[in-house]
């Protein structure tokens, strides 16, 4: 597994991504600023293959996903709808910050397939091998922890 | 003119986020139809006249390239434009997408301005708010 590279450009893509599409205002932080030990967190993932190939994966509180869901649909937290499509939403705020990072990191020519996205729950402990394993980049997204995880599987 | 406008995306929530767009966009509609793949974007294309596709690419069942290429091959249907709305960045697919005679491209996350300029090329501007 190859170490995370580009870690200022994915950065910036990212917050972008959130910014433009979900109001969100990130930080990049030092991995060892936040806390994963204090409550529930989800885990979105998802493949790309091609020229390269690897796994695109976001972590983040549970409690996290209504807002993202609120402020992509333009509803009230509080709107049932926002509750039945937030683990929709966060799969699809993966889909394109994970479209916008493999520009970022391969550049506009080569084309890659992107699976569906996947969000299920993540334990404290999966997290901390993540963040061990240097493939994840750490940000504070409207005071939550968020880790920004991308895994490259060539080159082994 | 009204338009008959189909969304195709697998992922309920930017259906949900476009059709807000094409409002915001003040686009004049007179029915949106959804669907989750290319295949469901086949059979309401084959019931319902319909104006003006937008179309993720990556879908489980019929992925949005699919599709493309089925309609091409129908006589009526080729003729609808389509507009590829992705988190798409590689200009080769982009590229193979014109030549398969798409009629643009926008990047998601997208803005209600990119949905309108789109729809002014088509008509030639006769969609311009009042």
């Amino acid at each position: 597994m190859q170490q995370l590279e580009n870690i200022e450009a994915i950065s910036e893509s990212f917050c972008t991504v959130l910014e433009d599409l979900a109001f969100l205002f990130s930080d990049p932080v030092a991995v060892d600023e936040l806390t994963f030990d204090d409550q529930s967190f989800v885990q979105a993932s998802m493949q790309y293959t091609g020229s390269d190939q690897g796994q695109v994966s976001l972590v983040l509180p549970k409690r996290l996903m209504p807002m993202i869901a609120a402020n992509i649909l333009g509803l009230d937290e509080d709107d049932d709808l926002v509750h039945d499509k937030a683990s929709d939403a966060v799969g699809e705020m993966l889909n394109i910050v994970c479209g916008q990072l493999l520009t970022t990191v391969f550049g506009d020519e080569p084309v890659f397939d992107l699976s569906p996205p996947v969000v299920q729950p993540v334990t404290s402990q999966q997290i901390k091998q993540l963040i061990v394993e240097g493939k994840s980049v750490a940000f504070s997204t409207d005071d939550e922890p968020v880790l920004l995880c991308f895994e490259r599987k060539l080159g082994e | 003119m009204s338009l008959n406008i189909l969304l195709v995306d697998d992922s309920e929530t930017i259906r949900a986020v476009m059709e807000k767009t094409l409002h915001i966009a003040e686009i004049p509609v007179s029915n949106v139809y959804h669907a989750g793949n290319g295949r469901e974007a086949l059979d309401i294309l084959a019931e319902e006249w319909v104006d003006l596709v937008f179309a993720d690419i990556n879908m489980p069942v019929m992925n949005g390239v699919e599709m493309i290429e089925k309609m091409c091959e129908d006589g009526l249907m080729k003729t609808i434009p389509v507009v590829v709305v992705s988190t798409e960045g590689s200009q080769t697919r982009i590229e193979s997408l014109k030549n398969k005679g798409i009629t643009a491209y926008i990047r998601k996350p997208f803005k209600p301005e990119d949905f309108r300029a789109i729809v002014d090329d088509l008509t030639g501007g006769s969609n311009a708010a009042a």
